[in-house]
């Protein structure tokens, strides 16, 4: 039942028991009937995780999109509609890494390249001089893995987080780093519209709409010459700092 | 069927009843004294029978080797080692009468930093969000500073930890929205700077604005921020970040370089001496609650590094670290700090806190040193609405506990809020969002003037 609920919990954003892992008597599921038929479901296809996954992406309820109208707006645990979280560290930094074509770096965990390949914590929490990787790390949220459960992960947001995307180390370097995908994208001398694609569809998988398309191909065109890798960090920088790019949606 | 007493619940006790269940009248609202507190954390434990509680008629095992020195205040005498601070008793409270049971240096820090006491004396009392805020937190939650720019609650320069991180140092469970502005650099360092409030390079603040119009552009098209308060709030974050980045005043208000050279010299070219600078700053420009860290570590094994925990392990005697380092530090950053304060005219609304987590033991151990001491230990304020020349409590002859006057961790926190304008029993929610208050004691009201 618990490990049901843990994965409930990584798929819809809330565990049907929250917090998750946080199982007592005085702390009910919201849906106990639907607790325990994954429990029993996922025990009697031999805990095949996934079974249990596909069982619950393939359901009416996962499917649900995020929107809000006068009937779902303040629902936040009857599964009304489906719930807006912001990614985990791990996940946001290497989204982050893969938009701009470059590997992760951690400190004591020397070919790692993957923050969700990371094996532990000591690059995030024990060492004395991190890498700005590590950092961003620790700074979203990703937990000293002290305790047992994984309500220990918070996924706050903070001002200290906006602080490290707008003037902080780990998105300026991967913006400005060389060989990364702005410069893939001008080596291969494509149009500006192509370019603004190609950003678009690999940052938040969709194309721009009429109104960005306009604003920011001017934006493109208003830096000619050796300033329009500036602009494209510009737009990237936009890109990954939109909701759409930072919340599951 | 119970037969208590014919008229028992339906007469004299129902009213009672009633009454208990109407809601209380809104508090009164307190008016501050303080309008910033600096917290200086002697991480460690200094001796109070070494330092601010002399017991020069005690037997040689107890007393300190330290003769007393008088002071402007007729009523204490301090070590003979703190000459300058001796000239600014007779603005100072000293309560001699602090006392808890946590043994353990993280379980008596989270103590002494929340003003809550610990579940367990646990020395391994893990940093979870089911413990209690920092004080400074607290005060970002219920009554933060009002310059927009600027950070209610600043701490630095070091993460305290023994072992694992002490508890007890930012928001836990009131959210990270409340922890401090961390600082982990040093601020006598030629280029400290707040690496948040530093442009990238090649950045400029016009462009930042620019580039958050395009984000705005962005998030205009998906309307996502309709959907969710958590988006919102991300957004709102974005604005006041660039609002300080591009603010002078926060700016400055970290910018040590703009202090006179002679001013840097006074307080000392130590990491903690232009810390207390620093706070003072930060006061000035309106941080409410300043927090600054003796040490990282506990200490007490070499002369300048480390707090005040000198039990003599190893060879690394007691006296010559107190005489050579934590004395000689303490004289001349804290009267500099009371005398920059006062000159400023700031004095009587900044409240200046100088405490450890315990105190040491009375007798001296072995190793001509001593350990640790919660039953009684002694803690400084100045200014903030504290009287001037004052000293609260008693102890023991041999400053071994509380005889007159006891003072609990509790206390002293109600006190502080008290003098910050902060109701000491105002509720916050907890992890399980029961309500508690924010001390579980009594504002010391002697010592407030």
């Amino acid at each position: 039942m618990v490990q049901a609920n843990r994965i409930w919990y990584n798929l819809m954003g809330r565990g049907l028991v929250n917090p998750v892992d946080d199982f007592r008597p005085t702390n009910p599921a919201s849906h106990p009937g639907l607790l325990e038929a994954l429990a029993k479901d996922f025990a009697d296809h031999s805990y095949d995780l996934r079974h249990l996954i596909l069982r619950i992406t393939t359901s009416r309820t996962y499917q649900l999109s995020t929107e809000a109208d006068s009937t779902n707006n303040e629902d936040s645990e009857n599964y009304a509609r489906a719930s807006m979280t912001r990614l985990p560290a791990e996940v946001l930094l290497d989204a982050a890494h893969s938009a701009l074509g470059q590997p992760g770096k951690f400190k004591q965990y020397k070919n790692i390249k993957r923050a969700l390949a990371l094996p532990g914590i000591k690059g995030a929490f024990l060492e004395n001089n991190p890498h700005h990787d590590d950092r961003f790390l620790h700074l979203f949220g990703k937990p000293p893995r002290l305790l047992n459960s994984d309500a220990e992960r918070l996924n706050e947001i903070s001002l200290a987080q906006a602080f490290e995307m707008t003037s902080g180390e780990t998105l300026s370097t991967l913006l400005k780093a060389k060989g990364n995908r702005l410069d893939q994208l001008l080596s291969d001398k494509l149009s500006a519209e192509e370019i603004l694609a190609e950003l678009y569809w690999t940052a938040i998988n969709r194309p721009p709409t009429t109104e960005e398309q306009e604003v920011l191909l001017q934006h493109i065109a208003d830096r000619p010459g050796k300033e329009r890798r500036g602009a494209l960090e510009d737009i990237s920088w936009a890109l990954l700092n939109s909701k759409e790019f930072l919340f599951r949606h | 069927m119970i037969k208590a007493g014919g008229m028992g619940l339906l007469g004299l006790t129902m009213p009672r009843i009633l009454q208990g269940a109407e809601k209380r009248l809104p508090a009164i609202p307190i008016a501050p004294k303080a309008k910033s507190v600096i917290f200086l954390f002697q991480w460690g434990g200094p001796s109070q029978i070494d330092i601010l509680d002399m017991k020069p008629d005690a037997p040689k095992e107890y007393r300190s080797p330290h003769k007393q020195i008088r002071t402007s205040n007729p009523d204490i005498e301090i070590c003979e080692h703190l000459p300058r601070l001796s000239k600014w008793m007779d603005r100072c409270t000293v309560i001699r009468t602090l006392h808890h049971t946590m043994k353990n240096h993280n379980s008596a820090g989270y103590y002494a930093l929340t003003g809550q006491r610990p579940p367990s004396d646990d020395q391994r009392l893990r940093d979870l969000p089911d413990l209690y805020p920092a004080y400074g937190s607290v005060v970002d939650r219920l009554a933060p500073g009002t310059v927009a720019e600027l950070p209610t609650f600043v701490s630095y320069p070091h993460v305290v930890a023994d072992g694992s991180r002490t508890p007890g140092q930012h928001a836990s469970f009131l959210g990270k929205k409340h922890d401090p502005l961390f600082i982990p650099r040093d601020p006598n360092s030629k280029d400290f700077r707040l690496p948040e409030l530093s442009l990238p390079h090649g950045l400029d603040i016009d462009r930042l604005h620019h580039r958050r119009g395009l984000q705005k552009l962005i998030d205009r098209q998906s309307r996502l921020m309709d959907r969710s308060a958590e988006a919102r709030g991300m957004d709102q974050y974005y604005d006041r970040a660039l609002r300080m980045l591009n603010s002078e005043r926060a700016r400055n208000a970290f910018d040590l370089s703009k202090e006179p050279e002679w001013l840097r010299d006074r307080y000392g070219r130590t990491t903690y001496g232009q810390g207390c600078l620093l706070a003072r700053r930060l006061a000035e420009s309106g941080v409410k609650f300043t927090t600054v860290y003796f040490a990282s570590s506990i200490g007490g094994r070499r002369i300048n590094d480390g707090g005040w925990d000198t039990h003599g392990f190893d060879n690394t005697r007691m006296y010559p670290i107190v005489e050579g380092y934590h004395l000689p530090i303490t004289d001349q950053t804290l009267p500099t700090l009371l005398e920059d304060l006062d000159q400023r005219g700031m004095l009587d609304e900044t409240l200046v806190v100088w405490m450890g987590e315990f105190g040491r033991t009375p007798k001296i151990n072995k190793n001509v040193s001593r350990d640790h001491w919660p039953q009684c230990y002694s803690v400084l304020l100045a200014g903030g609405g504290v009287k001037k020349g004052f000293v609260y409590g008693k102890s023991d002859k041999t400053a071994s506990a509380p005889e007159e006057n006891p003072v609990t961790p509790e206390d002293l926190t109600a006190t502080i809020y008290q003098l910050l304008g902060i109701d000491p029993e105002t509720m916050i929610h907890d992890l399980q969002d029961r309500p508690v208050p924010i001390s579980s004691g009594r504002p010391v009201w002697d010592v407030i003037s």
